[in-house]
This record gives C-alpha cells, structure tokens and sequence, in this order.
C-alpha cells in the first residue's frame, strides 16, 4: 500500500527539464535528488549562496532576512534550500545559465542491472 | 613584549530561533546552557573556567553580533585603552554585562565589533575543584561536548589592513600568512598567550563576516566521533573531516541550523607556536594545500559561504 502524496512539478530554464518535488520538501533537495546541480552552501537558509529566480507560490521558509530581503521576495527570488513550493514552479538561476545535470542513471542501472544468477 | 591577550573570550552568534539554537547547540554540539535570558542564551563548554563562551541572540540574520578577547592581567585593559586612544580608534567603555565587568568595545577596519575585557566570573568548569576526575561523567554521550572555544575566522574588505591593525594595535602575533604577489598579507593567523596556531584569523570577504567559529576536539577517535553525530542528527557538513595544511590543524566544518558555520578543530597535529619564529607563508599557488591538505585545492564555497 502506498501513500498517495502531494507532489508538485518545477520546470528548470533553460534546461527545459521538469522534476518533482514532493509536498514539504525544499526546492534544492528535490533538485539534487533529480541529479540538478543547484548552487548552494550552507542549505540552511544562511548564506545566500542558493538564491534563484522562481515564478509561482512558495513558502519561504526560515531564511537570513540579509541574503533575502523582502522585496527580493515579493519580485521573485527565493533561497532553493528553504523555499517549499505551494503550487507547480518555474525555475531558473540568477544569472540565467543552464543548471549542472548529472546522470546518475547512468551508473545506478549499472549497479542494480547486474544479474543475479542463482 | 609580554602577551596581554589570553585568547578568545565569547563569541555573540545570531540565530534565527532560539529555541531551535538551543536543541542544537546543548543536544548535538553539548555545550550547557548557562541562562536564557529573553531573546538571549549564555552558553559555556564543559570545560570553560569562565562564565560563558557563546552568546546566543534571535535575530532576523544570522552571522556574529561581537568576537570578545580576554586580557591575562586587569591592567591589561587599561593598557589596551591607551592603545586606541594612540591609534585614534573609537571606542566605548562599557561598565557591565552579564556576569562580566568593564569592556572596551570598538569597530575594527574590517566592520566588526570586537571587545576587550578581563574581568568575568569565573564559577569554574564542571568538574569539582577538588581531586577532580579527568571529565564529567554527565557528558551526554551522543553530543560532540567540545571542551573549549578556540578560534574564530572571520572576512575583511581589507584583509590587508585589518591584519596591520589586529598586530599594531592588538599585538597579535602572526603563525602563519597567506601572501600575494607583492608579498603582502592578504590571510592572517593570529594567536596571543596560548601560542596556539590562531586565535583569529582573517580572509579576504565582506564586511562584518563570520566564516566560522571554532571548538577544540583534540583525538582523531573524537573528530569522526563528532562527525558521525552530525550525519545522526541531519547536521550538514561543509568539508572534512579533513587538514588544513595551514595550522595543521585537522577538523570538520560544519552548519548551525541557520548556516553559521561552525569548526571543531583538532590540536593534535597543531603545534605551539615560539615567539620570535617566523610566520609561515603559503602563496596563492600552494594556498589550496593551505587550506584543505588533501584535497589540495579551494572550494569555491569556501570564499562564498558565510553568514
Ligand atoms: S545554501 Fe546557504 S542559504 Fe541556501
Ligand atoms: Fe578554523
């Protein structure tokens, strides 16, 4: 049996990809799950170092009111290691660049299509 | 020239919540909690002779409020008043704080407020005066129960300047440099009386910035220790356990739950400096192996992350 969860869709520009993230969980978390390589430090809401531009409803979470100021807030920035999204997001980086993919599929099928002959 | 500085006396750190501050800080990092005061929490480690060592303050931002050094004698702070009186540094004396006598407290060129002071109560550690056991047998054993502050690093817009000032005017003495190419310092590590690697040390950064704060965890059994609780307790860990080749201290870095970076930093392969011995130099090309010995390169968070 499993648990229906809410999830919600967050498309990343300009990688034109999109990833889940899961009702709760931080932009940044769901991110590096999906092997995007979002810019972060602390992932404690300290360094401001994972700021991002993002359109649609996000709580915020408990951030430095110095590396996000509430007008920064109101004109679309949030720190991705606190920001819970509210509602299916776009994303993208401050400076417009495409994100870091890592293929993690890669060498995860390579461990776990190995066959077990018994 | 005699040390008139003992070491780092407290570090006032902002945090986003206290209540949170306090379960981390007495629950996963083991310092005790002395008294909450309103938005205010007075900590000391286990083994601090003084009142307390870190000042917790709900703030709206994280990063430190005041670095406070302790004089070895109480003359010391007169003599260090006559200092900035020389030096043309503003300052204000303050007659009281909590359970500790007069400062003086001032800006430094890099934007921070530093403190100079001797007189603290001093209730002792938490072991008994008498015939003592060589630790507290309530030790909580999943915390890491540093036994004392160490040093604090902390970025300078002058880095250069900043470290002219902290040995004119402060008389720190220097371990170690990072210089550039026209031999200028442009990193500092500074120590006083315990002629440790560092009391304070200073990179290059913003105004006013703490890149950490540091405890002393001496045994590499103890450094993994304190690892393995951070992993348990969801802590994040910026880099380590590892070595600086600067200092040679080996150590973790690590998170509050508000991104104030924090160290415990191992004296066990650190060594105790001679005055009069020449400061170290690492240069731009070797200050990776500098800063992080064995992955012998920078990372770029560690010139970006801070509070
Ligand atoms: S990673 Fe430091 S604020 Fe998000
Ligand atoms: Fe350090």
């Amino acid at each position: 049996m499993s648990e229906v969860r809410t999830a919600f869709k967050i498309h990343l520009l300009p990688n034109n990809i999109t990833f889940i993230c899961h009702e709760g969980q931080t932009i940044l978390d769901a991110a590096l799950r999906a092997g995007i390589e979002l810019p972060h430090g602390c992932t404690r809401g300290g360094c401001g170092v994972c700021k991002i531009r993002v359109k649609g409803k996000v709580d915020f979470g408990r951030v430095s009111r110095a590396m996000l100021t509430d007008q920064e807030k109101e004109s679309g920035f949030c720190l991705s290691c606190r920001a819970v999204p509210l509602e299916d997001l776009e994303i993208s980086l401050i400076d417009g660049a495409s994100a870091k993919v890592i293929q993690h599929d890669e060498f995860y099928s390579f461990l776990f299509k190995t066959r077990t002959n018994l | 020239m005699p040390f008139r500085i003992s070491r780092l006396g407290y570090v006032e750190v902002r945090v986003l919540d206290l209540d949170d501050a306090l379960d981390f800080y007495t629950n996963v990092l083991g310092l005790r909690l002395v008294e909450r005061l309103g938005k205010k929490a007075y900590l000391k480690t286990w083994d601090d002779q003084l009142a307390y060592c870190v000042i917790l303050t709900e703030s709206d931002t994280p990063g430190m409020v005041r670095a406070a050094f302790r004089t070895v004698d109480p003359e010391d702070v007169d003599y260090y008043e006559k200092k900035l009186k020389q030096y043309e540094v503003p300052y204000e004396v303050i007659p009281e704080d909590y359970k500790r006598g007069k400062a003086l407290r001032f800006k430094t060129p890099s934007g921070h407020t530093f403190e100079i002071y001797y007189e603290i109560e001093v209730p002792g550690n938490f072991l008994p005066k008498e015939s003592p056991d060589p630790w507290p047998r309530d030790l909580k054993s999943d915390a890491i129960n540093p036994p004392k502050i160490d040093h604090t690093l902390i970025t300078a817009p002058d880095p250069t300047k900043m470290i002219k000032f902290c040995e004119e005017v402060l008389e720190f003495r220097a371990t170690e440099y990072v210089v550039n190419s026209d031999g200028q310092p442009v990193a500092a590590w500074l120590y006083q009386a315990r002629q440790q690697p560092h009391d304070l040390a200073i990179i290059p950064g913003r105004e006013a910035g703490m890149h950490h704060f540091a405890f002393h965890i001496s045994s590499a059994q103890d450094i993994f220790k304190a690892a393995d609780i951070m992993v348990m307790n969801d802590v994040k860990i910026d880099w380590g356990p590892g070595r600086h080749g600067i200092t040679r201290g080996s150590g973790i870095y690590f998170f509050d739950p508000f991104g104030n970076r924090i160290e415990t930093f191992g004296g066990y392969t650190a060594y105790l400096y001679d005055p009069g011995a020449k400061p170290i130099i690492w240069t731009e090309e070797t200050m990776g192996k500098g800063v992080f010995y064995y992955e012998r390169r920078l990372v770029e968070s560690f010139l970006t992350v801070y509070t």
